[in-house]
């Protein structure tokens, strides 16, 4: 944008174009790049607020028939933060098994993976299972972003 | 001054077994978040004379089912949960 702008304004003082010209040009410029920055944050806003992380289960045997969940975005953004609060309630000596385990929760990175939910996945499955049970009959598991 | 209001004002808990149980719960968000609020206020008292955990203040977290609440209930008109496990049925919706 910045380059276009020095284009013009190189062009007004070279002649090439009245000062009328270049300040049309100019706001011209100026419309596009507003127009620019409200769709992404349309976009964001969008991503956010309107989307949800669904999970479905069904199934044909006696257990589970179904279970649909349906939990927005924005409310997983704020669970997070419960998240973070409740690492520290984890006592000491499990942390160290589980490290033991190589498992380390502070590595996890709970904001980064809902950014990347949210902005990743336009749409398509997180999990698609679909199997057959001799006992329960068949089970279907989907999550997905919506 | 009318305005229309986005945010969800109640939480229905449904729980059915087969035709023998029925039992509906209402919970009206608004109450809940006054209630939540008190609480709050309570503990930020009681936190003042009495500390239960170094670094760990109850208030906070009571604070943190305030946000997730009033983040749910930005959204209306929509089913939270809705489980069917052999003869029991239960549903939690906002409207």
């Amino acid at each position: 944008m910045e380059n276009e702008k020095m284009k013009i304004l190189q062009m007004i003082q070279e002649g090439k174009l009245t000062s009328a010209e270049g300040l049309e040009l100019l706001n011209a410029l100026q419309e596009s790049e507003k127009q620019e920055t409200n769709q992404q944050v349309n976009r964001t806003r969008d991503n956010s607020k309107d989307r949800f992380l669904r999970v479905r289960v069904s199934g044909d045997g006696t257990g589970i028939k179904k279970a649909d969940v349906n939990i927005p975005l924005s409310l997983l953004k704020v669970a997070t933060k419960f998240v973070n609060v409740g690492m520290g309630m984890i006592p000491k000596e499990a942390r160290v098994q589980m490290e033991e385990k190589g498992i380390d929760l502070e590595k996890i990175d709970f904001d980064e993976l809902l950014m990347l939910i949210d902005q990743g996945l336009s749409d398509g499955k997180l999990v698609d299972v679909d199997v057959t049970d001799p006992d329960q009959g068949r089970i279907l598991v989907e999550v997905y972003v919506d | 001054m009318l305005t229309k209001d986005q945010s969800s004002r109640c939480m229905l808990i449904k729980i059915r077994h087969r035709d023998s149980f029925r039992l509906t719960i209402p919970i009206a968000l608004f109450v809940f978040d006054e209630i939540i609020e008190a609480l709050r206020d309570i503990l930020e008292v009681i936190e003042d004379v009495i500390s239960f955990k170094e670094g760990f203040y109850i208030g906070n977290a009571v604070g943190l089912i305030q946000e997730i609440f009033s983040e749910l209930r930005r959204h209306k008109g929509f089913r939270l949960v809705e489980v069917e496990i052999e003869d029991f049925y239960v549903l939690i919706e906002l409207k």
